[in-house]
């Protein structure tokens, strides 16, 4: 071990430390210029400090994501903290709920808010209601018109059009939180989710994190982090006019109409009717949500060529679903590992061209630039 | 299947709003049992302590280290005590399950194994090494492995991660004077040893 002599060599790491004031340091300075054990001590303390930080590779992003997601999982299941258990009776509350949410629908009795506090946003203005200071955030985006209100421990929120963003705080007792539309409700199971909607009707449902249930037709269907929900395709105006949530009920079941999909990120759908427990039919394979999956798994199970195809067709036949740029990029990336290097250039620059701000622009600039 | 969201599909955007939130009032959500907050704690210092990690050998650990340093946060941040950053909480965290973890022969045998892999010399070479040899650089990581855990991982806290004498403190429950006592020691051992390395 090195041994220093000088008495000043104290102060030369108590100034690598950043411990020392203006006046030491100049005085330090001077010392430095004649003392060469204290201009080597301090040297070799700077050399030291710069081997320390030398860059450390980061996680790779998918690697990042991965842990992320399964941080939240474990985080939402952990039985031993006053946290989970908090969700755990929410998700109870919940489920009690649920029954009296359907019950509701068929009675065509609508909730009376005791107090409505009108929130007007947009995509670029984020509209947090008051909760929001004790963690129930609702955020509005593509122009989301939606009101919220809070009586008899329910907080609701109705949404007429545009998409909002909910993260939503453990849940106590008698405590409730929902999204409306005029044709469905989404009740809180967990944290964060997003719910769209188009003339007043739901759009879709799409979890980040915990569960929700969404209560449509007559039937009640949980999805979990990860997942998507989009209602049926309404097939005539004159249909879904009459579609109120008082017609419906069970009967909506045999009306003709596609069921929802529903497409769960792990293997397990879900979705089942409200009290009963069978499951829900699957959606037809052709349907561009299940090509939309069906790329996706082709993209985890290594058939890179399969998933390219499979996201040009999604894209070619709903080129304004809202999965559209995920697509796009997952093309990139598919056409990048299959080996077709040109394709995925000329790939990464569409998608530069088609979301020019898009969340994966960087990556797709980085391929697009090779 | 690979769900969406692993492979980075729509369900999180960046959240424009988040990095507005200073880390007391996430960690104050986190300490309620918001996982939104605790997934932006994540991105915001995940990365962060995962390094700190890899430098003090946790090797192949590092991951579920940072893990496992979230998770305990969710319980630790009701003792919050509301400074500005929550890095010194969180490094704190990560150095005491690393702490516990090493405590079986056959972590130190997986993570001086690892030590090597982290630290390629040959070949993970940056503008920083350059400047060096590779053998300066060898002879500070295998000293660095070999500094006692408490003062390598004060020293990591103060010169890798620029944490005040007082935050390390804080970070690991020790007095500020036992901070500088392990720090001078440990950056004496390692200027012993590079000083072996230049004399050859």
């Amino acid at each position: 071990m090195t041994i220093d002599r000088c008495p000043m060599a104290a102060l030369v790491e108590a100034r690598q430390s950043g411990r020392v004031g203006d006046h030491e340091n100049r005085s330090l300075e001077s010392h430095l210029a004649v003392c060469p054990e204290c201009a080597d001590l301090a040297r070799d303390l700077r050399r030291l400090a710069d081997l320390a930080r030398r860059p450390v590779a980061p996680l790779p992003e998918l690697d990042r994501r991965r842990a992320r997601l399964r941080l939240l999982r474990e985080a939402a299941s952990e039985p031993a903290r006053p946290r989970a258990r908090a969700i755990g009776f929410a998700v109870a509350i919940a489920a009690a709920a649920a029954v009296i949410g359907v019950v509701r629908l068929q009675s065509a009795t609508p909730p009376a808010p005791v107090a409505i506090a009108p929130v007007a946003a947009s995509a670029s203005a984020a509209a947090i209601a008051p909760a929001a200071r004790t963690a129930t955030i609702v955020r509005g985006e593509d122009g989301a018109r939606f009101t919220r209100s809070e009586a008899d421990g329910t907080d609701r929120v109705t949404l007429e059009a545009g998409r909002i963003e909910a993260s939503v705080r453990p849940l106590r007792a008698g405590e409730r939180f929902l999204v409306a539309t005029s044709d469905a409700e989404v009740e809180v199971r967990g944290t964060v989710f997003q719910v769209r909607a188009e003339d007043g009707r739901i759009a879709g449902v799409s979890v980040t994190e915990g569960k929700v249930e969404v209560r449509f037709d007559g039937r009640a269907f949980l999805v979990a982090a990860g997942d998507t929900w989009n209602p049926a395709p309404r097939p005539t105006p004159t249909a879904s006019a009459a579609a109120r949530p008082a017609d419906r009920g069970a009967a909506s079941v045999a009306d003709g109409r596609p069921p929802p999909t529903h497409r769960p990120a792990g293997s397990e759908a879900a979705a089942k009717p409200a009290g009963a427990g069978s499951a829900s039919k699957d959606p037809g394979a052709d349907d561009p949500a299940s090509i939309f999956a069906a790329g996706v798994e082709s993209l985890g199970r290594g058939e890179y060529e399969a998933a390219a195809r499979r996201l040009a067709e999604f894209r070619a036949r709903a080129p304004g679903d809202p999965r559209a740029e995920d697509a796009a990029f997952l093309t990139v990336l598919a056409l990048d590992r299959s080996g077709q290097k040109a394709e995925a250039k000329a790939a990464a620059r569409r998608y530069l061209e088609e979301h020019p701000g898009g969340h994966r622009a960087a990556e797709a600039r980085a391929i697009a630039d090779r | 299947m690979i769900p969406p969201r692993e492979i980075g599909l729509s369900a999180r955007r960046p959240d424009p709003g988040a990095d507005a939130i200073g880390d007391p009032e996430l960690l104050r959500a986190i300490a309620a049992g918001d996982l939104g907050a605790l997934g932006t704690a994540y991105d915001r210092h995940g990365e962060g302590v995962r390094r700190f990690l890899v430098r003090a050998g946790a090797g192949s650990d590092a991951d579920d280290l940072v893990h496992e340093t979230f998770l305990a946060t969710m319980s630790a941040a009701r003792g919050y005590d509301g400074r500005a950053s929550a890095r010194p909480l969180l490094l704190g965290i990560a150095a005491r399950l690393l702490k516990g973890r090493r405590r079986t022969l056959a972590r130190w045998a997986r993570a001086a194994v690892a030590w090597v892999e982290v630290f390629p010399t040959a070949t993970s070479r940056t503008p920083e090494d350059a400047a060096s040899t590779t053998e300066e650089i060898a002879a500070f990581d295998r000293a660095l492995d070999r500094l006692p855990e408490d003062k390598r991982v004060v020293f990591l806290l103060s010169e890798a991660e620029g944490l005040s004498g007082e935050d390390i403190a804080a970070a690991l429950g020790i007095p500020a004077a036992t901070v500088w006592t392990r720090l001078h020691y440990a950056r004496a051992a390692l200027r012993a040893e590079l000083a072996k390395v230049r004399v050859r």
